[in-house]
């Protein structure tokens, strides 16, 4: 029996045509059962905390009540996309 | 337990109605203050005492003790009580007094601003506003059709945008100017627009959705016309039931800004609630977050959380000396896994696809080859485990799926065929991909069980030791992968499954380990500031682990598993 914190999973799609790999398409699914899916997209180099940031914002939920979930792993907040995938 | 529930409680009235009739003040002294001694003598200091505490109480409170009191002083009780009721007409009257006096405060607070003329800024008054504008609705045709609400939207925009700057400011610690969400007005179009999982279909339908290119805050009157777009998009009642694709455009160009909220952490050390840390460290990339208010759920008879699961299930993972026993032929998932795997094995929808999607959880790992694999299970706020047992290569059985349930709360039957599917879909895939390249698959399984894998794969029912509480089931969910790894043999063989049972363990050995692991935590914590605070004095000596360090430095691990990863987003 257990507090669980809500888990978003983070799935990513392949850069855009006309701008090839400088930007990226990330998709972030709730787990809430609700499956809200919110899409964002951000440079490569940009930091991850800027999209659960704005993810957080969107969904007006408190950033330290979800965890990020990529493949298995937690994305940390100064990684970039470049760096985690 | 249920038959103490059961039984009536046991009252003697009289008792109670004696008590009652002897100090009534309980009726309407608050709770919070203890009651006034019924001494005569003191009445007046007793009631000085009274009006203050009136004036500490609410409004709603007031009220409600007026028709309290008034209520009592209408029944027979009032004219029991040794002063007639005289002193509950006391207080009756300095409630009302108190309660004219504060109406009369608001009262005067109000003709003041009208005086003045000055209308706080409500909700109201924009409602007010609104409805004026719609009963002005006829005047639209003169006007500037496309925008209608400019004057009141300019005014909320700016409140918005200004409270949004704080909380950013205050919570990310990112620069501020970056995080505004800009919504894609051209999404709201889109809306209906059902992207499928098939992952062509997602890209068209991605790159058919027209993105703002990043904006000066200079032009003004365009940067309004899109933050009202914004507001129009997003008040849907419920946004996180909606299926509704939202896109985020996070294009800006400053981005490389280092994150400042890590470093304020790890500057002061009196600030350890917010500290984080990251085990086993943070440059692993599979390394887990906690934060310092997650031990929380380690206090006594709390529920253990994810983040503490996941934390002990790294922790045995970690290389042991002691035992000497090798750890990689043990696989573990965290405990989102199961629920992922939930989804993909469902016999609604393409599996396949799914699936495939589901492996990156396990990528570059040969599960068939481990000896033994765990999988936490969370559900209906339950915790159990299952542990599947592959065979060695010599010994004639399948594939043994084992459920250890401290409660016996979750359907076995449910979790074990959820299992098997999982195994089931992975040995596909794995006798697929090694028939195209027509070498055997590498595992550890005889070739004559693999033949015949889906008909192999067995789930035994075990007895294991129970919880004798509603709140250890986590601790002893971490409990059994504990012991597992300790004694069980290197391939599990069917004549072992003996070792389980009743009495495995008893249950207080496992309660034992909520304070083991509550210490084990406290420790990393004292450690990472130790090691924080060495690193803050001498730069140069920190270049190990210091995660202080990390942020300056970005790490580049998992360079190689990129390229890994694209490969199974385009086969």
């Amino acid at each position: 029996m257990a507090a669980v914190t809500n888990v978003v999973k983070v799935e990513e799609d392949k850069p855009v045509e006309e701008e090839p790999a400088s930007r990226i398409n990330i998709k972030v699914t709730s787990n809430d059962g609700h499956g809200a899916v919110v899409c964002f997209r951000i440079k490569r180099k940009a930091r991850m905390g800027r999209l659960m940031g704005a993810y957080c914002d969107a969904l007006k939920i408190d950033i330290t009540s979800i965890k990020f979930i990529l493949d298995g792993t937690q994305i940390k907040q100064e990684h970039t996309a470049d760096e985690i995938k | 337990m249920e038959a103490e529930k059961k039984k009536p409680l046991d009252l003697d009235y009289s008792k109670l109605f004696s008590r009652k009739d002897k100090d009534d003040e309980l009726v309407v002294v608050p709770a919070v203050q203890t009651p006034p001694p019924p001494s005569s003598s003191s009445s007046s200091s007793c009631a000085q005492h009274f009006k203050d505490m009136c004036k500490t109480i609410s409004e709603y409170e007031i009220k409600e003790r007026i028709s309290r009191t008034k209520r009592t002083l209408a029944t027979t009780v009032a004219r029991s009580l040794p002063d007639k009721g005289a002193k509950l007409k006391e207080n009756l009257k300095s409630l009302e007094a108190e309660l004219e006096s504060r109406n009369h405060k608001i009262e005067i607070i109000k003709k003041a601003e009208d005086t003045v003329g000055m209308t706080p800024v409500t909700p109201s008054s924009f409602a007010k506003a609104f409805s004026r504008k719609i009963d002005e609705e006829s005047d639209f045709v003169a006007r500037d059709k496309d925008k209608p609400f400019e004057e009141e939207l300019r005014y909320l925009g700016k409140g918005n945008r200004q409270t949004k700057r704080i909380n950013e400011v205050e919570e990310n610690g990112v620069g501020s100017r970056q995080l505004l969400v800009k919504c894609n007005a051209s999404l709201s179009r889109d809306k209906d627009v059902h992207i499928p999982s098939n992952g062509v279909q997602k890209q068209k339908t991605i790159t058919a959705v027209k993105f703002y290119s990043s904006q000066q805050d200079g032009d003004v009157s365009d940067g309004f016309a899109k933050r009202r777009r914004t507001s129009e998009q997003q008040p849907s009642p419920r946004p996180r039931r909606s299926k509704v694709q939202n896109v985020v455009d996070l294009d800006d160009d400053d981005d490389c800004q280092p994150i400042q909220t890590v470093q304020q952490q790890d500057q002061c050390l009196g600030r350890r609630k917010d500290s984080k840390i990251y085990y086993p460290s943070r440059l692993e990339p599979a390394s887990v977050e906690i934060c310092y208010s997650d031990i929380d759920c380690l206090a006594p008879e709390a529920f253990l959380s994810s983040t503490i699961m996941n934390f002990y299930i790294r922790y045995l993972q970690r290389p042991v000396s002691a035992t000497g026993k090798s750890r990689a032929d043990y696989h573990f998932f965290n405990t989102y896994f199961y629920e992922k795997l939930k989804e993909a094995v469902a016999p609604k929808g393409e599996t396949r696809a799914t699936f495939s999607k589901l492996r990156r959880w396990w990528k570059g790992v040969n599960i068939f080859q481990k000896a033994y694999i765990f999988v936490p299970i969370h559900e209906n706020s339950h915790w159990s485990l299952v542990i599947v047992c592959i065979p060695d290569r010599e010994d004639e059985s399948g594939p043994i799926i084992l459920h250890l349930d401290s409660l016996g709360c979750h359907d076995v039957d449910q979790v074990c065929l959820n299992i098997k599917r999982f195994l089931i879909e992975e040995w596909k895939y794995i006798d697929q991909q090694s028939s195209q390249g027509s070498i055997p698959p590498h595992t550890s399984i005889a070739d004559k069980i693999w033949k015949n894998f889906s008909r192999r794969v067995e789930d035994r029912s075990i007895r294991v030791p129970q919880q004798k509480n509603e709140y250890d089931c986590g601790i002893f969910v971490l409990y059994f992968m504990e012991r597992f790894i300790e004694e069980a043999p290197d391939r599990l063989k069917k004549k072992d499954l003996v070792m389980f049972g009743r009495k495995w363990f008893e249950p207080e050995e496992a309660s034992g380990l909520r304070k083991r692991i509550r210490n084990l935590l406290l420790e990393e914590f004292q450690n990472a500031e130790i090691e924080s605070d060495s690193g803050k004095s001498s730069t140069a000596s920190s270049d190990a682990d210091d995660s202080a360090d990390c942020t300056l430095q970005p790490t580049e691990d998992g360079g190689d598993s990129s390229v890994c990863e694209v490969q199974t987003i385009n086969s």
